[in-house]
């Protein structure tokens, strides 16, 4: 019955035992996709991997700050397919495809290695495991099973938490392979017992083989088959690991957090590597492109790889045999040929005790000569990922920072004198020539200094005589060209393409000459006078003094020359061509024969060539090649070294660190000659200097640099005495020159631009610039040459500067300053008062309305002083809590209410009240720590917000009441009030925000959902008490309804202006409106111009004078209701500038001191006025820091660095 | 049984003091090592071993665990807690996580074991193959980020003020759970579904499999009655190893959805301030904290263990026997 059932669905397959055997051995058709897909998979990525950093078509560090596409500017990170950035580009703007290709091979070369340590080290353990048996078997099994019940990445994390990513490579090596090789181990232990158990290992054991003979031929040649296989899922199983390290941030050499200001940290990485990139792709939830690429190319090489293992296993499945091809059969034949012929008679002679010992022996010996050289060039240290491939990575470092910590100079010892007053030189631009396509490279001076030549953009070389130009007489005569250009500059002014057509009628243009292409970099000048000039088609053009091309020389095509040409003593020319991503340094004869072409190493190719005065190396960052015969040396050394350059005073040099140091060769060796050392620990140490140079004195100097950011230059002699740090505000500092007394000619931007140029002259005895000049909008210095007493410059649009000094006559020092001050002020000291200690985490102290100061010391001691400057109390805050680590900051905030008592919210989230006499008058818990900053309302009300969504609200006798919004769990921060006392603020869920409201008593009036996804802004009340405001959500105030009005413009966030009125901004507008019987209104509205912040909206305040102050950061505008601008003002706020603003009153009061006199210089004056209403001086004053000083009520406090807290009185007299 | 049971408790003790010795010892000499190393950790005098580890385990018996702690990098950034409570709730929260997922991934894989082997040819059908070996190449952060970027994605379509479908960030025993179940599920349950797979199509192949189809019983039976029944016992034990695949994935997927669990927690202590975007990092080796949730760890895995071993010997008789196990092991 259960016969015919079963037969009714499908007949019985009653093979007999043979016949399936039968089966079983017939040849299969299947082909082995896996391997086939996985062989395909892994050659690809091992292909980039060799190749990926020659067709990069990028540089991987190289940053886009902005990109412009059809009109419109996008800021990084780029998304996948933007033109130019298939794979998109990550935060710093680098483009993904090029940074994939470069960090396939560190990683894959990281992963191999650790991938062979733990396949050697699984197949030796797990084959003593499997054979071994007693108590070292049952050890083995134990350590095996032991180490597989552990997580490898926590071992992996253990291990290099305490050895360091910065020990590079052999950290990753030791923590992956630690527990990693333990199911490699496994699979051979049971492999192994399987062997053990078949009979032919019984024969061999009867027949009197050794242990080691039956492992080496019976048991080790059954799991040689598996190694293939083992070693690909090692590889994957090491890739996973390491990407998940880098994903936690741990990968080779590691980077650091380099704090660019009080809150903002940037994450400095070298070279790219795919734990690396992932590390620093987690940047924003909304640009996930980065992290997709990085994953998704770890995705593919880890599945490649587990094809592959998946199809070996399957090959080694000896069940089924698979279809036999040609090319098996083929390989079958020849081994079976080799092992007949070659490998079983080589094997029997090996077999012989005396050929054994004699093998060994030559083994042991190739082996140490391997291993000696490697230990005395490495010296045991561990390599970092530049020894991967990318010998660049400390080099690029520089490239890719792009923040600095602030300066603190005055920490550091130097022979500077600033009290030493800067002589008295102004600059003036000679004349300035216009070019239109631009400079890349600096002038270069014929050797009598009469004429100079530049090369423009467009490939033009010129040769400008300079004598004539100084008479003007030519140049004046082509003034109708300036006439045209809007230039603030009173001197002449030519636009050279002009030049071309009327080149007979200008003096000053001596010839010009065309490039095959456009010209790159700097010309050279050899001692006859003729010029060299390299272009954009890799080409090398001689031209005589004469204005004639001598001869031009090409490279293989598909190369651009990447640096001008540098000329040695034997007139042997040199520059540097290539693709994006390789460089070949190119030497060519006097006569325009090539002579030697050698690629570089480093990945900076875009660097300036330079020569060492002797003629005998060349430098291109830092690889050193021999001029004579183009080899690429690599000199042993220790140093980690970031560019090799010649100094003025004949040495070589190289930057290591933040150190200059001459150097020599003696055999293939670096030998240190001396080093310009100096403290750079309070410098922008976090960053290489992005220029250096050894002057003819042998004085170092090094520039640092930031977009963005302050800039250094530092003079440090080879005594390692540091005479000078200067610093200035430039973004992208460029030393374009120095005279033999080190006055150094510093260029840089002011902004992120690059349009307008400005320069200094600096000297090392003064901190302060001998000069500044601006150069207008003419782009960022490209080149600087000093030639006789001028100072020429070139910029990147198209201008070339001749620049004079000269001493300013005594009548002109002596002039009144421009602002004199309309009316005077007066300042009077009041009193001193010094605190026994710091104050708390260097709080300054609180001063409140009618001149009492309160503050914390670190000892927990509160105190109030009245506002003659006498102690009122004291009171000791309760001890702070039992902390592990010291590093952890605490947190107390002191507020005061209107009746002088205080609030103080104590680290343990305890908050005390302190009587206006220094009793306790309360205490109370929060119920979770403290959310953003507690407000006081206009009813003396401090109202204070907890985590979990909780408000209190506090008055001098307690906690008057409490609620715990129900709406959503977690609060922002923010709290506003309504006319009446009410109080809302805004609690949040993950993605979505809800306003609270609350009547003064805290009873709840209503709760509404935000639409806005800004909920984190802040909340807004008008004046009236009709609406409240959260960035672009419009409420009732009394209902809490979400009023959708219908706008005629779009709306960016509403206003609650002080003067009563409703306003809106609106991009690059703000408009007064109302909602009356006709419903929305625009009352009025006024609009401007972007300022250039690329494209961020300013914050906008109306003042109760109805002034609109729009705030660009730094910059405010601010406009009438009719829209005139009524002043502009940039904020300036430095150690020694402190700055009050009233926006009420449209006022600033300003204090200055000058740290040479010890004078603070007070002012006041209305915004966009340059007059002031008054200003006064204190003498004497000689620990000023505008960080620990305030102005409040006309009085100005001072908090020295001796703990003493020092009031004067500022105003009108 | 009783005996191995009552073996393997009593080395259970022991084996977790011999790990918080090691952990502590280990945190103790790696602290001020790194210190001196790196501007981001403070030097610190570490003092003696063991009088310190001595202070350290009368804290652990007087069970004070009062110790503050500030765990950086969670929702409430540097929010102070003690220790007792910061463990506590990360043990929760991580053997939460590791229960459900584990649940899940067994069910889920062991299903797809089964349905992926043919009865007639007991060969493990192709897509499983394909399933599993483009699950085991997706790193679990991988999986994670996707999912995240997906909810963004459909945050950014509807526009602000959208709520995310799933929460991708934070704690909570609610729909919190659902993305890094779904991320830490990817591996170990294609791992399981092989497992079972290969197996079963083993256990098909046997003699007596042809017996029972010659006695006419069917498939089903057969797989349900014999083969699922023998083959339960490794996938028991296969299970016991995932929750250790499951938790070392755990610390990624907990630092990425900022899951508070002991898995973040370690994370906090072995990865130093400067590798993150976090100021201070006070956990960093700290070895206390250190010998606590490695301890605790441990725990886990040994009491995984041992509750598998257990289980393979309720299901399966012929490992109740010692002299089976004797044979066994040979």
């Amino acid at each position: 019955m259960t016969l015919s059932r079963v037969s009714k669905r499908k007949p019985l397959d009653f093979q007999t035992e043979a016949e399936q055997e039968i089966g079983q051995q017939a040849p299969k058709k299947a082909r082995n996709w896996s391997l086939i897909i996985g062989l395909s998979l892994v050659s690809i990525i091992v292909l980039l991997a060799i190749i990926g950093p020659k067709i990069a078509p990028r540089d991987p560090l190289e940053e886009n700050v902005i990109l412009q596409i059809e009109g419109e500017w996008y800021i990084p990170p780029f998304p996948l397919f933007t033109p130019g950035f298939p794979l998109g580009t990550d935060e710093y703007g680098r483009d993904m495809f090029s940074r994939v290709l470069w960090g396939i091979r560190p990683t894959l070369i990281m992963v191999m290695i650790v991938a062979i340590i733990r396949l050697f080290l699984g197949v030796i353990i797990g084959l003593m495991a499997g054979w071994l048996t007693g108590r070292v078997a049952r050890f083995l099994d134990s350590v095996i099973e032991t180490f597989l019940a552990i997580p490898v990445l926590i071992v992996a994390l253990g291990a290099i938490a305490v050895i360091g990513v910065e020990y590079g490579l052999w950290a990753f090596v030791i923590g992956l392979s630690i527990n990693g090789w333990v199911e490699t181990a496994q699979q051979v232990r049971e492999q192994t017992r399987i062997v053990k158990g078949q009979t032919y290992i019984e024969a061999a054991h009867a027949i009197g083989a050794s242990s080691r003979q039956m492992l080496s031929r019976h048991v080790l040649k059954q799991i040689l088959p598996m190694l293939a296989m083992l070693f690909s899922f090692e590889f994957s199983s090491t890739l996973m690991t390491a990407a998940g390290l880098g994903f936690l941030g741990y990968y080779i050499g590691g980077d650091v957090w380099v704090e660019v200001s009080d809150f903002v940290a940037r994450r400095i990485s070298g070279m790219p590597e795919l734990g690396q990139m992932l590390a620093t792709s987690w940047v924003t939830l909304t640009k996930p492109w980065a992290m997709l690429v990085v994953g998704t190319t770890i995705f593919i090489t880890v599945l490649g790889f587990n094809l592959i293992g998946e199809g070996l296993r399957q090959n080694l499945d000896f069940a089924v045999v698979r279809r036999r091809g040609i090319v098996s059969r083929l390989t079958e034949s020849a081994a079976t040929w080799f092992d007949q012929n070659i490998g079983h008679p080589v094997a029997t002679i090996f077999r012989k005790p005396a050929v054994q010992y004699v093998s060994y022996g030559v083994l042991a010996i190739a082996l140490l000569a391997v291993l000696i050289p490697y230990i005395a060039q490495s010296d045991l240290s561990f390599p970092d990922v530049g020894d991967l491939g990318n010998p660049s990575t400390q080099s690029a470092e520089p490239e890719s920072v792009a923040a600095t910590d602030t300066p603190h100079t005055d920490e550091v010892a130097t022979t500077q004198s600033p009290e030493a007053a800067s002589p008295a030189i102004q600059a003036s631009i000679d004349w300035l020539i216009l070019e239109e396509s631009g400079f890349d490279g600096s002038p270069v001076l014929s050797t009598d200094g009469e004429i100079l030549y530049v090369v423009s953009n467009n490939g033009n070389l010129y040769a400008i005589q300079t004598k004539p130009v100084t008479g003007n007489v030519a140049l004046e005569a082509e003034r109708p060209v300036e006439e045209t250009h809007q230039d603030a500059f009173l001197v002449p002014i030519i636009k050279l393409p002009d030049l071309s057509t009327q080149q007979n009628s200008i003096k000053g243009l001596f010839w010009q000459v065309s490039l095959p292409a456009g010209g790159v970099g700097d010309p050279a000048i050899d001692s006859s006078g003729n010029i060299y000039a390299s272009d954009l088609s890799g080409g090398l053009s001689k031209i005589t003094p004469d204005g004639e091309i001598a001869w031009q020389v090409q490279p293989d095509a598909g190369m651009r020359s990447l640096s001008g040409p540098v000329i040695i003593p034997d007139s042997t020319i040199y520059y540097t061509a290539g693709s994006t991503a390789k460089a070949y340094v190119q030497a060519i004869s006097p006569q325009g024969v090539p002579l030697w072409s050698t690629p570089a190493d480093t990945s900076s190719i875009y660097e300036p060539l330079s020569a060492s005065k002797d003629g005998k190396y060349l430098f291109l960052k830092e690889d050193i090649f021999l001029a004579q015969t183009g080899e690429l040396i690599k000199p042993q050394t220790d140093l980690i070294i970031l560019e090799y350059f010649p100094g003025e005073d004949g040495n070589n040099y190289l930057i290591s660190g933040q150190n200059v140091i001459q150097w020599e060769l003696a055999d293939q060796e670096l030998l240190v000659v001396d080093i310009a050392e100096w403290d750079s620990s309070e410098q922008m140490s976090s960053v290489a200097p992005t220029q250096a140079g050894v002057s003819a004195d042998s004085t170092a100097w090094l520039v640092y640099t930031s977009p963005g950011g302050s800039s250094e230059l530092v003079w440090v002699t080879m005594n390692d005495e540091v005479l000078g740090i200067t610093e200035h505000v430039f973004s992208y500092a460029f030393l374009a020159a120095m005279r033999p007394d080190l006055t150094s000619y510093v260029c840089g931007n002011n902004s992120f631009e690059n349009r307008e140029a400005e320069c200094t002259a600096m000297m090392p005895a003064y901190k302060d610039p001998i000069w500044t000049l601006d150069l207008g909008p003419h782009g960022v210095v490209e080149g600087g040459l000093l030639g006789g007493e001028r100072l020429y410059l070139t910029t990147s649009l198209g201008g070339l500067f001749a620049i004079s000094e000269k001493q300013i006559e005594s009548e002109i020092a002596s002039e009144k300053p421009p602002n004199q001050p309309s009316a005077t002020g007066s300042s009077a000291y009041i009193w001193r008062y010094p605190l026994a200690k710091a104050t708390f985490q260097n709080t300054f102290p609180t001063i409140v309305e009618d001149g009492s100061v309160y503050f914390v010391t670190e000892d927990l001691m509160f105190s109030r002083i009245n506002p003659e400057g006498e102690l009122v109390y004291e009171y000791q805050l309760p001890a702070g809590l039992k902390r592990r680590d010291p590093e952890y900051p605490d947190y107390i905030y002191p507020f005061i209410l209107d009746d002088g008592s205080a609030v103080i919210v104590l680290e343990d989230e305890n908050v005390i009240g302190v009587t206006p006499d220094g009793a306790l008058a309360w205490e109370e818990k929060l119920v979770s720590s403290i959310a953003g900053y507690p407000s006081l309302s206009d009813q003396g009300i401090l109202y204070l917000l907890d985590q979990d969504a909780g408000l209190y609200a506090f008055d001098a006798s307690g906690l008057k009441w409490k609620f715990k919004s129900e709406a959503a769990p977690f609060s922002t921060g923010g709290i506003a009030f309504g006319p009446n006392g009410e109080v809302y603020y805004t609690v949040t869920t993950r993605g979505k925000g809800y306003v609270q409201a609350l009547d003064s008593e805290g009873k709840e009036l209503w709760v509404s959902a935000a639409e806005t996804g800004y909920f984190y802004d802040e909340l807004f009340v008008s004046t009236d008490g009709q609406y409240v405001f959260l960035k672009e959500d419009l409420f009732n105030a009394a209902t809490g309804a979400l009023l959708k009005p219908e706008i005629p413009v779009p709306v960016y966030r509403f206003i609650a202006g002080d003067d009563g009125n409703n306003y809106l901004q609106s991009d690059l507008s703000v408009a007064q409106w109302q909602i009356g019987p006709n419903g929305f209104e625009i009352l009025r509205s006024v609009g401007w111009q972007s300022t250039g912040n690329r494209g961020t909206l300013p914050m906008v305040y109306v003042d109760r004078n109805s002034i609109i102050n729009v705030n660009y950061f730094g910059t405010i505008l601010r406009f009438n209701t009719d829209g005139e601008l009524m002043g502009e003002y940039t904020s300036n706020f430095t150690d020694n500038h402190l700055e009050f603003y009233n926006l009420e009153n449209s006022t600033i009061t300003q204090c200055s001191h000058d740290p040479k006199t010890n004078i603070l210089t007070c002012r006041e004056f209305l915004i966009g006025s340059e007059d002031p209403l008054w200003e006064t001086s204190i003498p004497n004053i000689d620990d000023f820091n505008a960080y620990s000083s305030t102005i409040s009520a006309g009085y100005l406090y001072i908090f020295g660095d001796d703990h003493t807290l020092y009031k004067y009185a500022i105003g009108q007299p | 049984m009783t005996r191995f049971i009552a073996r393997r408790l009593l080395i259970l003790p022991l084996l977790l003091i011999l790990v918080n010795f090691l952990s502590f010892t280990y945190a103790f000499y790696a602290r001020p090592l790194r210190a001196e190393r790196t501007p981001f950790v403070a030097v610190e005098d570490p003092g003696e071993l063991i009088p310190s580890y001595i202070d350290y385990l009368a804290m652990v018996f007087d069970f004070d665990f009062s110790m503050e702690l500030a765990v950086p990098g969670s929702l409430r950034a540097n929010t102070p807690n003690t220790m007792g409570e910061v463990i506590r709730n990360a043990t929760i929260a991580s053997l939460g996580l590791l229960a459900i997922t584990l649940t899940l991934s067994s069910i889920i894989g062991f299903i797809m074991g089964r349905k992926a082997v043919q009865n007639e040819s007991n060969r493990v059908a192709r897509w499983l193959s394909m399933v599993t070996t483009m699950g085991l190449a997706m790193p679990s952060f991988y999986v994670g980020s996707i999912l995240i970027f997906i909810s963004v994605a459909y945050i950014l379509w509807r526009g602000p003020g959208t709520d995310s479908l799933l929460p991708f960030d934070g704690f909570g025993w609610d729909l919190h759970l659902v993305l890094p179940v779904l991320a830490l599920m990817a591996r170990p349950t294609v791992q399981l579904a092989q497992v079972t797979a290969n197996f079963l199509s083993g256990e098909l192949g046997k003699q007596y499999v042809i017996a029972a189809r010659s006695l006419g019983y069917t498939w089903r039976s057969i797989r349900s009655q014999y083969a699922l029944k023998n083959i339960l016992a490794p996938v028991i034990l296969t299970i016991a190893g995932l929750s250790r695949l499951i938790f070392g994935e755990q610390i990624l997927i907990e630092w990425l959805f900022r899951w508070p669990g002991l898995g973040r927690l370690l994370a906090w202590t072995l990865v130093p301030a400067q590798l993150t975007s976090s100021k201070g990092s006070p956990l960093f080796l700290n070895p206390p904290v250190m010998a606590t949730i490695i301890t605790i760890i441990a725990a886990i895995f040994l009491l995984g263990d041992l509750i598998g071993s257990i289980l393979v010997r309720v299901v399966d008789p012929r490992l109740r026997n010692p002299e089976t196990e004797v044979i066994d092991r040979k």
